[in-house]
Formats: structure tokens, C-alpha cells, sequence
């Protein structure tokens, strides 16, 4: 028995951490983080008193009774659905531009291809080779600069190109997106199993049969589901490049929102919502349907006997809807030929391969440039917090009865948790789909124009992206843990800390530290509306055709990207080790 | 505790269509008895389980524990009753990342008050540390306790979970066939740690075993489960080979698809 305690005493001591709540590396994390926030609060000049003033209560309580009820007159009705065609056409003419040059240009920056991997063999290496390979390692790093080059941005130099109108916002996404899926999809031709291409090379095929017959085949089911993914993803930076004037439903809402015609804002903001369910849920529906072993129903079968009739009919409807959307989007030789936008873009792409390196227009950025950082920082700080909460009472496994668990279920108090768990969702998806410009302009009308905007504006955002994320993830975890957890008597809150949260804490870190190179992004741009940071300057010497200027900016964002894509990178390494 | 079902039977939803996983269950299982429950893999040893440790709501039938309906009871009655029965998995049951030490730790969870919860988060106790270094003492794990429980072998990792549940000193151990993913000798030492901490404090064991010999030498009561159904109910001196065989004959039977007059007539209460 004593020998017995002292080893409870010896084990005690070896882990002495136990029982003590302030070990060195806690104080040392929390000070650190907290020296940085209020680093960030000072820089993004937060004035949590603005918000409480009377005055702007008011405003906000003007604004919010302003939304109801929604403008459904004939005359604004006929205006949403133009503006809505016309996003669609813009995100459809932006998609298939940067399909058809990203598949050419992803091919080249894919390394096993060209420049290592199993297809270079030791004859060779001679000039032909390694220009080959160089070429590929160019078209690389400019897709990671289309990419990087935020696509309000793009916006924003071709509507200065083009001129206001659809054209500019279909444009814009094509470029942004060939950065997009060119990097995508060199990734799932590298991802391809080298083995078959290998038996291609020994029959004696050269690599553009290696490619047509080997990569392109394994290649093509992530390739159409990334592409119909991007299509979402174009279609809400379809949505927001009008703010900058690019046309759709986005310009419709800043000319809204500056007329303060709230209700009309209301109805757009339904509509976009609208859209934007109706997309992914048929987005899901048809990658449901290319996954290579779908169920087969009743319904599927009816499908069966009648394929191929229908695929004609989905082709024939696709041509069309494409064909229109570059007719709807203002594609047409006289816009192409008009001499200034030739000329404007012309000088725009000179001025790019000569930033200006001035000392003190160097220098003035600085200050900008911490303040992006820190609008980031404490925005994605503000989504956590915000999010980490209403995500509790948004998963089910923490707030519903399980259907089969036994015991008695009073009926008031099954309502109230699904009353409580549907408000959070809801609640979430709100934050969500309203894009992060709108509010930005919501933010204004309370804080102010400047980086409080901003902060606000991310924080609220990124609340509703982060939360229902956590909310999925911890509905996810593998269940026995948490039921055996439960068995033993734990509640749902001891649920949470010692099954949920475990389980999924490096997914909840990836999450949110992806979230932040996210915001980051956004951030450099949020100035364009009057949200601080880099934008303001962005947009300042757009307007005033400066163009050097510009592309020193252009320069900086790009570098902020890679920094960040970097230190995201090691956080999810290290927190993966750990 | 006292357990007594009586006629429990439990329905799911499988393919669309009822599939009985128990019918007309009755039995009583007073505190301080050992039993082993025997039967093929699908007889329904996993949802007696889930029913017998409250987190299961059987489709017919009633379930008492010490007197009391579980369908009846509260949210907060429902986890205290919980909180008195341990449970042993098959597998899986440990949460992978945390270390020994916090799996022990969580057998605590049910007694502990919301205040001791969040600061047992952040940092537990030294009472409840000591106690579970001392579980886990008991089935020698003691040198492993800042493993996490995913780097612990198959028998380790069983071993873990009796920490847990001597950590938790329920009344009740339940076990549901907490051999069958470990080697031969490894059984062997699980069975009697089983039998010695159900032994001391006069607790409630009820395990489900596919090994018949290992039920006969240890357990004084056998039940025979099949096809969803109680088969045989008896002392282990008189299960005879003829009864064994039967049990497990028509071994890979499917279990039964409800009919709809089946319902009608258990809904008027007819006799089959």
C-alpha cells in the first residue's frame, strides 16, 4: 500500500503540470495573444463607444425597420430578375473563359509533365528540356499572381479598361479564375497514378499523348467537380464585382444601399440568397449524379431509358445558355475595338512590368499595410468568438435528442431545443450568404468609414462561415467516443469538451486558420468601400490612373498572399504534429 | 441495482423496412449477479446492451431500473442513472487524441458539477488525478498515462477502458464482447481483471462473450440469446452441448422482417 502511494506521489510529481491551471507556456501564449489584440485595436482605431451612441442605435434601428417589407412592385421585380440574368451570364462567361485557358496553362505548370518525376529521363537534359521546364515553372508562379490579385481588384482595372458593364465583371472573373483552376487543375494532373503513364512512355508515346490518353481520363471527375464548384464561387464574386461597378445584382444593391432604398436592398439580398441556394443545391444534385456509383432509384431509372435523348437536350440547352450569356455580357467586336480600351490597357500593362519603388510612396505604405494585417487579425479573432458561440446551439448532437435515446420528452421542451437549434442555423446562414461587402456597407452607417467598419464587417461574416463550419465538423466526429461518453453519465456540455472538441481540433484550427488567409485577402480590398487598409490606396490610384503605383500595390498584395499562404501552411503542419 | 424488462422488444429502420433486432424480451438481473449472455453475432447481444445502459428507447416493452421506468425519467434522472452503469465496448470507445490519463479522467464526468467541468478543461483536480492514477495502477497502465489512447495496443487500449469505468464505480459493468479483437492470452488476463473488479463492491456484471467455455467457467447464470429472442435463462451447471448447438444453429439466420398483420396483431394484443 505505501509502496503504492509513493508511486501516486512520484507519478504526481513526474507530471507536475496537472492540478495547476498557470503553467509558463499557458502565460506565455495568453500574454503573447494578447499583446497582439490590443496591438490590432489600436491600429484598426476600434471605438467600441461609436457603436452604443444613441444616434447610431438609431440609424442601425432605421436601417433594419428600412428592410421591411421588401419592394415586390412590378417595376423593381423586373429590375431584380435583369440583374440576376445578368450575374448568371457574367459568371457563366467568366467560368468557361477560364476553363478553356486554364486546361492548356494548367497543364503546362504540372511538374510531372515537364520537369520531374518519372517522364524526364537522363537523355533529356539539354537546352530544349530545360527551357521546356522553365516555361512551366513561369506559367506556375503567374497563375499563383492571377490568383493572388485579389478579383474585385481585376474589377475594378477592367471596368477602368472596358468601362462599366457586365463585360468588365466577366473579364475580371476569367482572369482571376484561370489563376483559380489553373493551379487546381495542375494539382489533380499531378495527383494522377503515375503507373499507366509510365506504360505509355515504354510504348514509345511523345507527352502530349501521354497526357491526352494516360492524365487527362483519371484526371476528368475532379476536374468537372472543381469546375462546377468554381462555377459557385464565380457566381458570388459575380455578385460583390458590381460594387465596383461590373454590373448584376452587386451594383444594383451599392446603387440601392446609396439611394437608401432599403427595401429594394431586402429584395436583391433575397434574391442573391436565392440564387445562390438554388446553385448549390443543383451543384450537389449533379455532382451527386457524376459520382461514379450513385444509388439507382426509381427516378433514375426513368432517367435510364431515356439518357440519351436527354443529354442531347442538356448539351443543346448548355450551348445555348453559354451563347447567350456572352451575348447578355456585352461581347461584341465594337467593344473590343474602341481605341481607348485598347489604349488604357495597353498603358495599364505597361505600367505593370515598372512599379514604382519611390522611397516615400514605399513608406506610406507601411502603415497600411499593418493596418490590412490587423484588420485580418482581430476580424477572424471577432468570427471565432461570434461563431465558436452560436455554433454550440447549432449542433445537433449537443442540443437535440438523440430520436432513439430513451427517458420522457416533455413537448415544450422538444420545441424550445428545436426552436433554439433552427435559430442558430438560421441566424448563421444569414451572416453567411450576405457577402461580406454588403456588410461592410451596413458597418459604415454604424461605426464610420474606416478599418472599424471593416473589422466589424469580417467579424460578422466570418462568424456565420466559421460557425456552421464548427457546427458540421463536430457533428462529424466518429461517434462511439462520444456515445460511450454519454453512456457514462456526461452531459452535453462535457460532451463537448472532452469528445467533440478533441476529436475535431485540428480540423477546427484548419479551419479557421484558413478562414484568416482568407480574410486576409479580403481585407486588402475591404478599402474599395470605405472598409481601411490597403484598398483605399488601391482604389485611390486606380482612379487616378496611376498606374506604377498601382502595380506596386499590386506587388505588395501579391507577397502578403504568399506570406500568409506560408504561414498557414506551417500552422496546419505543426498542428497536425502536435 | 435491479434491473426487470419485461416483454422489451426494439425495431430499425433498415432499407426500408422493420427489422426486429429484439422480440418480447422479459428478464430480472438483481444487484450483485454475474452473467454472461451468449448467442451468434446479429441475435441482438449490442442492443440489449444499448437498452441495458439507458441510452436506447426500446420500440415495446418496459425496462425498470431499481423499480423505475427509464422511458419516464428526466433528462437529469437519465444521466444520474447512467452515471451508475459502466459500460465496456468492443472497440472503439476511447477518445483517440487524449491522452490515458484524460480517458480515465472522463469515467469522472457524470459526477462532476458544472464548475468542476470547466475547470477539469482546463486543468483537472489533484484529488481526481490521483484517483485515476490509481485505476489506472490497477490494470497497470500507470507508466502509459501521457500516451494518447490511439498509440496503445489493441489489449492496452482495453485495459484503458476498465480504467475508465473503475474511474466512473458504477453499480452495473456492462461489457459487450470485450474479448473478441484481442489474442488468446490477452483474453485470458481481461476477463479475470473483469471478474475481480466486478467482484469487489458487490457490483452487477453482465458480459457478452462468444467464447462459450471461457462463460461456463466464470459466470454462475448464462443466458442464450437468438434471433432477437431469450432461448435459454439458466445456471451454467445445466447448459448441456444440445442446448449450445441449438443456439447457435441456423447461425447466419436473417433477422425477421416484421409483417404488417405481425403489428395488427401485437397492436390488439393477440398471442401468436
Amino acid at each position: 500500500m505505501t509502496t503504492a502511494s509513493n508511486a501516486h506521489s512520484a507519478a504526481l510529481d513526474n507530471c507536475a503540470s496537472y492540478g495547476r491551471i498557470c503553467t509558463p507556456r499557458r502565460v506565455t501564449v495568453v500574454l503573447t495573444s494578447a499583446l497582439v489584440l490590443v496591438i490590432c485595436w489600436q491600429v484598426d482605431g476600434i471605438r467600441l463607444g461609436t457603436i452604443v451612441q444613441p444616434a447610431r442605435i438609431h440609424t442601425l434601428w432605421t436601417l433594419f425597420r428600412g428592410l421591411f417589407p421588401p419592394d415586390v412592385s412590378a417595376a423593381f421585380l423586373w429590375t431584380v430578375f435583369r440583374a440576376l440574368i445578368s450575374t448568371v451570364a457574367t459568371a457563366i462567361v467568366g467560368t468557361v473563359l477560364s476553363v478553356l485557358v486554364a486546361i492548356p496553362l494548367g497543364a503546362l505548370a504540372t511538374p510531372i509533365l515537364w520537369r520531374r518525376g518519372i517522364l524526364s529521363t537522363a537523355n533529356d537534359q539539354n537546352l530544349f528540356a530545360a527551357l521546356r521546364s522553365s516555361a512551366g515553372y513561369i506559367t506556375f508562379v503567374a497563375l499563383g499572381f492571377l490568383r493572388a490579385v485579389p478579383d474585385l481588384v481585376w474589377g475594378l482595372l477592367f471596368v477602368t479598361a472596358v468601362g462599366l458593364g457586365s463585360l468588365a465583371g466577366a473579364l475580371a472573373l476569367a482572369v482571376a479564375y484561370i489563376g483559380v483552376l489553373g493551379r487546381v487543375y495542375a494539382d489533380a494532373f499531378a495527383d494522377v497514378d503515375p503507373r499507366p503513364l509510365e506504360a505509355l512512355q515504354a510504348t514509345g508515346a511523345t507527352r502530349t499523348q501521354i497526357f491526352l490518353r494516360g492524365i487527362w481520363p483519371q484526371a476528368l471527375p475532379n476536374l468537372t467537380a472543381y469546375t462546377l464548384y468554381s462555377f459557385e464561387c464565380c457566381l458570388r464574386a459575380a455578385c460583390v464585382l458590381g460594387f465596383v461597378g461590373a454590373g448584376g445584382i452587386g451594383y444594383e444593391i451599392s446603387l440601392s444601399m446609396r439611394l437608401f432604398a432599403y427595401r429594394q436592398v431586402m429584395t436583391l439580398i433575397l434574391a442573391f440568397v436565392l440564387l445562390l441556394a438554388l446553385t448549390d443545391l443543383a451543384s450537389k444534385r449533379l455532382r451527386a449524379r457524376l459520382r461514379p456509383n450513385a444509388g439507382s432509384s426509381r427516378k433514375r431509372r426513368w432517367f435510364k431509358g431515356r439518357r440519351s435523348a436527354l443529354r442531347t437536350l442538356g448539351y443543346v440547352a448548355l450551348v445555348m445558355a453559354v451563347g447567350a450569356s456572352f451575348y447578355l455580357a456585352g461581347f461584341s467586336p465594337e467593344h473590343f475595338g474602341e481605341a481607348n480600351a485598347i489604349k488604357n490597357m495597353l498603358r495599364f500593362c505597361r505600367a505593370m512590368t515598372s512599379p514604382d519603388f519611390a522611397k516615400e510612396f514605399v513608406l506610406s505604405l507601411g502603415p497600411l499595410l499593418i493596418q490590412t494585417l490587423a484588420i485580418s487579425v482581430l476580424g477572424t479573432v471577432m468570427g471565432v468568438v461570434i461563431g465558436g458561440i452560436l455554433a454550440i446551439p447549432a449542433t445537433s448532437t449537443l442540443v437535440l435528442v438523440q430520436s432513439d435515446s430513451p427517458g420522457a420528452r416533455p413537448l415544450a421542451k422538444q420545441v424550445l431545443r428545436l426552436s433554439v437549434f433552427w435559430a442558430a442555423r438560421l441566424l448563421l446562414s444569414l451572416l453567411r450568404s450576405i457577402p461580406d461587402l454588403v456588410w461592410v456597407l451596413v458597418c459604415i452607417l454604424v461605426a464610420g468609414i474606416g478599418p472599424f467598419a471593416g473589422t466589424l464587417a469580417i467579424g460578422i461574416h466570418t462568424a456565420g462561415v466559421l460557425g456552421k463550419l464548427y457546427a458540421e465538423t463536430l457533428e462529424e466526429v466518429p461517434a462511439q467516443p462520444v456515445e460511450a461518453l454519454r453512456a457514462l453519465g456526461a452531459g452535453p456540455l462535457q460532451l463537448l469538451a472532452w469528445a467533440l472538441w478533441p476529436q475535431a481540433k485540428h480540423m477546427l484550427t484548419c479551419y479557421t486558420v484558413l478562414r484568416w488567409e482568407m480574410n486576409l485577402r479580403v481585407s486588402a480590398i475591404l478599402g474599395l468601400v470605405g472598409g481601411g487598409g490597403l484598398g483605399q490606396a488601391i482604389y485611390n490610384n486606380l482612379q487616378l490612373g496611376f498606374y506604377s503605383r498601382l502595380a506596386t500595390l499590386l506587388l505588395l498584395v501579391y507577397l502578403l498572399v504568399i506570406a500568409s499562404d506560408w504561414i498557414g501552411d506551417r500552422v496546419s503542419h505543426r498542428m497536425a504534429g502536435a | 441495482m435491479n434491473y426487470s424488462l419485461d416483454g422489451v422488444g426494439k425495431e430499425y429502420w433498415v432499407r426500408h423496412q422493420n427489422v426486429a433486432a429484439l422480440e418480447s424480451v422479459s428478464l430480472s438481473v438483481q444487484k450483485g449477479e454475474v452473467m454472461a449472455i451468449l448467442g451468434s453475432s446479429g441475435a441482438g447481444k449490442t442492443t440489449l446492451f444499448r437498452l441495458l445502459n439507458a441510452t436506447l428507447r426500446p420500440t415495446s416493452g418496459s425496462i425498470r431500473l431499481d423499480g423505475r421506468e427509464v422511458g419516464a425519467m428526466s433528462s437529469w434522472d437519465l444521466r444520474q442513472t447512467r452515471r451508475r452503469i459502466g459500460t465496456i465496448y468492443q472497440q472503439h470507445n476511447l477518445v483517440p487524441s487524449l491522452s490515458a490519463l484524460q480517458n480515465t479522467l472522463c469515467g469522472c464526468l457524470g459526477r462532476w458539477s458544472l464548475a468542476e467541468t470547466i475547470r477539469s478543461s482546463v486543468s483537472p483536480a489533484k484529488v481526481d488525478v490521483r484517483l485515476a492514477l490509481h485505476a489506472l495502477e490497477l490494470v497497470e497502465l500507470a507508466d502509459k498515462r501521457n500516451l494518447r489512447a490511439d498509440e496503445l495496443s489493441g489489449g492496452q487500449q482495453q485495459r484503458l477502458a476498465i480504467a475508465r469505468v473503475l474511474m466512473q464505480n458504477p453499480e452495473v459493468i456492462l461489457a459487450d464482447e470485450p474479448v473478441a479483437s484481442l489474442d488468446p492470452a490477452l483474453t485470458d488476463e481481461i476477463m479475470s481483471l473483469l471478474i475481480r473488479v466486478g467482484s469487489e463492491g458487490n457490483r452487477t456484471l453482465v458480459v457478452a462473450i462468444h467464447k462459450v467455455g471461457l462463460a461456463l467457467e466464470h459466470f454462475p447464470r448464462v443466458i442464450g440469446l437468438r434471433g432477437g429472442r431469450v432461448f435459454f435463462d439458466r445456471p451454467s451447471a445445466k447448459v448441456n452441448e444440445d442446448l449450445l448447438h441449438d443456439l447457435y444453429d441456423g447461425h447466419r439466420q436473417e433477422p425477421r422482417r416484421i409483417q404488417d398483420d405481425d403489428r395488427f396483431e401485437r397492436a390488439f394484443g393477440c398471442a401468436r
